[in-house]
């Protein structure tokens, strides 16, 4: 290294800070880094690494887990070697979650369904390689694809995928920023529906030219359309020309028309929404699918339900893994006879049902099949196999093929149901799914039932889970898979399961509502002292929207309403105190407040940092659980500047929420005298 | 009272903020003071010119030396001094972000700059245009007055405000900040005003660094290792050392970069230093010889004498009684005795947070001047428990949650006490929490660990069952400040840990005293402390010795424990034979087995900013 210093050097560098730091900064170094003038780390997005299938290591004896991969290891099957290719006929497995039979993996999974299901079709065993990966995402599929089928010799291929493709690549953040200021959130779905549309294409190719040697069986996936709601993440995005408003005002109306059984007039008012919102929010599908579903009409309560899944391509934020209809249509089209086999799940599943939708009967979440999901997927796919290397034997029927497929014990199908249950209520979904899973596990076994009892004070007590007494209890007695999830999900209020298990338990013969009620009381009353609502504790779920950018210092709402849950030992009054701000509104308004549905008072909002001191009056507070809500005024601007902010910051790599914010609240805290 | 809160202090204590201050404290002058995206991210309040609250954000965030916008260091902050946004005037940033850009730019656009290092500039660049603005308005939700200063500035600063004196030479020295890596300046009243600066590359903060890294330990928080091997080796090395530095006039040194790379990503010196040194770089976690002893020894003496040189230099320039001094080379605590033994001024201030965490209470410090015209009215920092606490309620929720069979002490503070001493007595190794956390990279008795000195095999136990450190290297001795002189060679009282002085004492105290019979000495009294003194002078009681061994509470690579589940997270993680969480005590017999299965590992140990060179970009 050279010196003294280059003085000149550096007066080139303190010109150039000081050029870059002034106001055109930002926007010469973004285009300075379109121009290629900036390195980007390549990243590798097939996962391929030299001489591993995933997460096994090549050597003489065929392929060994690595040790060095442990941390990967329950990703993908239990599985210690897979042997060098023999004798018998080999059927390699790819796929995600829904392949590596997420809730009942290990014990039960589509690989063993299918090693059940074949000797039937084929008349003898067949070796099955099961190499599908839980969180598997699309590059990751084909660079698999790529090595596993080579490194492996399978005689046959079935890919079991296509949920988990709904992924941002930060190099496409240009584009997508351009699509967006041309076409707010529709033109930011219509782009990402492209590029779906075109990675399957490269899909397609990659098993056309692998089909010559290979023969294949694509399974096209299929999500639960009737019991997993998307209402907890189906607002509307920013809409251009003030939409929003209005968009507000008919939901509130549809879903008031709704309960009430005025079905047309819900549907008029869904229609509108859908015309505000261009497609975009699953709200307006859902009302619709609703009305159609309480008409009678099936078929077209499909059609909605499938563009309430479609609906919010545009979103930034995480969203639960699914398969849209690009996808589906894309992998139909892969179909090459005697070549590629599709198993076309949609259509399978309902001929099984014989036209109902999609539901728990097959689902026990958004996209993880049931144990019946799994026989009846496999059974299909066991018969496209058959059907690909020439049984040269009279195939049985799909539905005695999937009924002799062995089903899982109960305490793992009560098991599956109860994560599914823990998974489903962190996912933002209602009480009557959450109940129905709740009440199946608890029904299924009582070890599962008791283990749900545990879990209501691991869940409530303030000390650390793996510290807890009760956790000690359950890990004697629940799966690894249970004993996982519960262990490292955050502790929440969670006012819808535990709620949901307690009254599963008193149905199955374990008193536990009153336990319940107690143990909150005791643990998480409010008191004399501050209790911080703003803590995540206090998120209905982890979908919760007003948390949707935590970490930060300070919530957003947005969401229309705020609701915040708390537990109160006895009618009393309480006391809130309130830092919030309404930025954006030439009038900020002001919020209504309700304590348990009931208005207490209405506040003046301002665009700057404010606090607020409000009380709820003892006789609105009881014993138990209480809401606090806050309705934030409606009348959001127009949009259109918003959407181009959001754009602006999406190029930079910065994801704003392409949500409208109503407000922002960076304290709230509530004591009970 | 900043040592201990009792329960009942801190409900009525929140309740008061919350409820009854909370409005009341708008008339006050707020300032946050922050300072992040370097090292050791931080947040401080300063209400009125007096420092209310302060907390790194490597507690909340269980990433050590975590450099990220300190957000949850922020909301303690805001929540300590019950108020909320809408209260604070003003917003203290410790760094100018474009000098500091300029710096980054030099190194990227450098003729010998490696690839990997333009290619992680120009990664980074984007995310650097207006980061700190963007942040605080952002992330913070802030959109008052913000305040830049430079960081040399928030390094003198948030030693001289905090150092009671009315009048001082400054001394600020650190690897890196913006351009400057040492600063001399002069400050009295409301005025700190630097005149000199070296630049890097010069500077004596990377000079240890980078022969940290040539010895085998992590940058950034290796260095009082190096300071640590020391006195286990001869100056053999010190004439190849001074080769490393050239000396100018009026303060100035540079470095002979032809030893040196600071312009690559892997390592921080030249093929040239290990031929001047004559050996390979030392593997990490290797056999320590004499060899890098010796070199330990020989660093530390040059580092020394040039910090001599400095602030002669300095005194000749501001003849002045006091020095301030801050940065992170102002940790090197045996450097500052010697500068205090040896050197022109009769007092040296060391800011106790000397680092860049430190860096936010003098940017706060500074936005109080500038916002008032007035000097802050924070005098002498007498103890650094400026973090957060735990209620007592709030830990017997938790532990009675537990199958823990707690012994709950509440109402007896004598019996806690005297139970915590019976442990200490019988030899055993003793995690205390207790009222609120310190500030800065000292444990000084609210989370420590604590044994009994006078154990021979104590230093080799606490490496075993928790610290799993070097063994060459002593633990720091705790005592009762009215009583240091029977023991230690001080005449005056250290109450944070930043000198050494001679181990004098009557007693054999092997686990706390160097083989140079130096040890880092902390006094402890009962105003600043009062629980921490009342346990030392128990411990004296029953056995004659005022003094206890104290070692910061936490893992090897983990940041120092912050809330009662961090410490319980500690305990069962190591094989401390104790817990004392506020009035309660824990025995290791009481865990349960499957502890050992389920109780997480903290943020992995990797450090997210460099160990193997200093983080300059």
């Amino acid at each position: 290294m050279p010196g003294p210093q280059d003085h000149s050097l550096k007066s080139l560098a303190d010109e150039t800070a000081r050029l870059l730091s002034g106001s055109g900064g930002e926007g010469a170094v973004l285009l300075m880094e379109r121009l290629g003038l900036l390195s980007l780390p390549e990243k590798n997005t097939s996962g391929v690494r030299p001489g591993l299938v995933g997460i096994w290591e090549a050597d003489p004896q065929g392929y060994e887990r690595s040790a060095a991969l442990r941390n990967e290891w329950p990703f993908w099957a239990d599985v210690q070697r897979i042997p060098p290719k023999g004798e018998r006929t080999r059927l390699l497995l790819l796929g995600e979650s829904v392949a590596r039979g997420f809730l009942y993996d290990p014990d039960f999974n589509p690989a063993k369904a299918l090693e059940a299901a074949l000797p039937a079709v084929l008349g003898q065993p067949i070796e099955i390689v099961d190499v599908a990966k839980s969180n598997l995402l699309g590059p990751q599929l084909t660079g698999l694809i790529g090595t596993a089928t080579t490194a492996l010799e399978p005689d046959v291929l079935v890919v079991f995928a296509g949920n988990n493709w709904l992924v941002s690549d930060r190099r496409d953040r240009y584009l997508e920023a351009t699509a967006l200021r041309e076409g707010g959130a529709l033109g930011l779905k219509v782009w990402r529906e492209q590029r779906l549309a075109a990675f399957v294409d490269t899909l397609r190719q990659q098993l056309t030219e692998l089909s010559a040697r290979l023969p294949i069986v694509l399974v096209i996936p299929e999500i639960n359309l009737v019991d997993w709601r998307l209402d907890g993440k189906a607002d509307a995005p920013w809409l251009p020309l003030g939409r929003n408003r209005r968009w507000l005002e008919c939901r509130k109306a549809a879903v008031s028309a709704l309960a009430s059984l005025r079905l047309e007039e819900a549907a008029a008012l869904a229609r509108e929404m859908v015309d505000l919102d261009d497609g975009t929010a699953a709200s307006g599908w859902t009302i619709l699918a609703d009305c159609a579903r309480g008409t009678g009409d099936l078929i077209a309560a499909r059609t909605y339900l499938e563009k309430a899944r479609d609906a919010h391509l545009w979103d930034f934020t995480h969203q639960t893994p699914r398969v849209v209809s690009v996808i589906q249509q894309a992998l139909r089209d892969c179909a090459l006879p005697g070549r590629i086999a599709v198993v076309d799940l949609p259509s399978c599943f309902a001929a099984w049902q014989g036209g109902e939708l999609p539901g728990r009967r097959l689902f026990l979440d958004y996209c993880h099949l049931s144990s019946e999901g799994i026989r009846v997927a496999m059974a299909a796919t066991a018969l496209e196999v058959a059907d690909l290397l020439g049984a040269g034997r009279p195939l049985p029927g799909i539905e005695s093929l999937a009924n002799d497929i062995p089903t899982p014990s109960r305490y793992l199908e009560a098991t599956a149901h109860f994560v599914a249950a823990l998974h489903s209520a962190h996912g933002g979904q209602s009480t009557p799914f959450v109940s129905y899973l709740c009440h199946e596990a608890a029904r299924q076994s009582p070890e599962v039932a008791q283990a749900m009892r545990e879990c209501l004070e691991v869940r409530t007590l303030r000390v650390p889970i793996w510290a807890c007494a009760a956790f000690e209890r359950l890990s004697a007695i629940a799966t690894p898979l249970l004993q996982g999830y519960i262990l490292n999900s955050p502790k929440l209020f969670e006012p819808v399961l535990l709620p949901a298990i307690a009254d599963a338990l008193e149905k199955n013969g374990l008193p536990s509502l009153a336990f319940l009620d107690e143990l909150r009381k005791n643990e998480r009353s409010l008191s004399d002292r501050p209790r911080d609502l703003l803590d995540p504790y206090h998120r209905a779920s982890l979908e919760d929207l007003d948390w949707l950018e935590w970490p930060t210092h300070f919530r957003r709402a947005y969401s229309p309403t705020s609701r915040y849950p708390w537990i109160s030992r006895a009618p009393g009054e309480v006391v809130f105190v309130v830092n919030c701000r309404r930025m954006g509104a030439a009038d900020p308004g002001e919020c209504q407040v309700r304590i348990n549905g009931t208005c207490v008072i209405r506040l003046p909002l301002t665009s700057e940092w404010s606090t607020l001191r409000f009380s709820a009056p003892g006789n609105l507070v009881q014993s138990g659980v209480n809401w606090l809500e806050i309705d934030w005024p409606i009348d959001l601007p127009g949009g259109e500047e918003e959407i181009e902010y959001i754009a602006r910051e999406h190029e930079h790599g910065r994801f704003v929420p392409l949500l409208p914010v109503f407000a922002e609240i960076s304290f709230l805290s509530a004591v009970q005298r | 009272m900043p040592g201990q809160l009792t329960n009942s202090d801190y409900a009525d204590y929140l309740k008061y903020a919350i409820i009854t201050k909370l409005g009341k404290y708008h008339m006050a002058l707020n300032i946050l003071g922050i300072s992040a995206n370097y090292h050791d991210a931080a947040c401080c309040l300063l209400r009125d010119g007096e420092l209310i609250a302060a907390a790194e954000e490597e507690r909340f965030s269980r990433v050590k030396h975590d450099p990220h916008l300190p957000w949850r260091a922020f909301r303690f902050c805001l929540r300590q001094g019950g108020i909320t946004l809408s209260d604070v005037d003003c917003v203290a940033y410790y760094e100018n972000p474009v000098k500091k850009l300029s710096r980054q730019i030099w190194m990227a656009l450098h003729p010998e700059a490696s690839d990997a290092t333009r290619r992680k500039f120009l990664t980074l660049l984007p995310d650097r245009i207006d980061k700190v603005e963007r942040q605080i308005r952002r992330m913070l939700g802030y959109t008052g007055r913000l305040e830049i200063f430079d960081h040399h500035q928030s390094h003198a600063a948030s030693s001289f405000f905090y150092s009671g004196f009315e009048e001082a030479a400054v001394l600020t020295v650190d690897g890196v900040g913006e351009w400057a890596t040492t600063a001399f300046g002069r400050a009295a009243g409301s005025a700190v005003e630097l005149f000199e600066e070296v630049h890097f590359p010069s500077s004596l903060g990377l000079l240890y660094s980078a022969l940290t890294s040539y010895l085998g330990f992590e940058v950034n928080d290796g260095e009082y290792k190096v300071m640590g091997l020391a006195p286990y080796g001869e100056p053999r090395y010190v004439d190849q050392v001074r080769k490393l530095v050239t000396r100018g006039e009026a303060g100035q040194y540079g470095l002979d970069l032809e030893y040196f790379d600071f312009l690559r990503r892997d390592r921080m010196y030249s093929d040239r230093l290990v031929e001047l040194f004559g050996a390979p770089p030392r593997p990490p976690e290797s056999e320590l010889l004499g060899f890098h002893q010796d070199v330990a020894r020989s660093v530390q003496c040059v580092l020394e004498e040039i910090l001599l040189d400095e602030v002669a230099y300095l005194h000749s320039r501001v003849p002045s009684r006091n020095l301030c001094m801050a940065g992170g080379v102002a940790l090197n605590c045996v450097a500052n005795s010697r500068i205090l033994r040896d050197g022109p001024f009769a007092e040296l201030f060391v800011q106790p947070a000397a680092s860049d965490a430190g860096g936010c209470l003098g940017a706060a410090a500074l936005a109080h001047v500038r916002l008032t015209g007035e000097r802050p009215a924070q005098g002498r920092l007498t103890h650094m428990y400026w973090g957060p606490a735990s209620p007592v309620d709030d830990i017997a929720g938790m532990l009675a949650g537990t199958a823990l069979h707690a012994l709950d002490y509440r109402g007896r503070p004598e019996s806690l006490l005297e139970a915590t001493v019976a442990r200490l007595a019988a030899g055993k190794v003793v995690g205390w929490f207790q009222g609120r956390m310190e500030f800065g990279p000292r444990a000084l008795g609210a989370r420590s660990i604590l044994a009994d000195p006078r154990d021979e095999g104590m230093r080799d136990r606490i490496n075993a069952l928790v610290k799993m450190r070097e063994s060459f290297r002593p633990f720091a001795p705790a005592v009762l400040e009215h009583r240091m002189r029977e023991h230690f060679a001080i005449d005056h009282p250290s109450p944070f840990m930043l000198e050494t002085c001679q181990v004098t004492s009557p007693f054999n105290l092997p686990a706390i005293t160097h083989v140079d019979r130096s040890a880092r000495l902390q006094t402890v009294d009962p105003e600043s402390s009062p629980r921490f003194a009342a346990l030392l002078a128990r411990f004296a009681d029953r056995t004659g010795c005022p003094i206890l061994l104290n070692t910061s509470f936490n893992m090897r690579g983990d940041p120092i424990v912050c809330t009662p589940e961090d410490a319980l997270r500690c305990f069962a993680r190591s094989r401390i034979d104790a817990l004392v969480l506020e009035d309660f005590i824990v025995d290791r017999e009481s865990i349960p087995a499957a502890w050992s299965e389920f109780v997480p590992v903290s943020q992995p140990a990797a450090p997210r900013v460099g160990f193997k060179v200093y983080t300059f970009l």
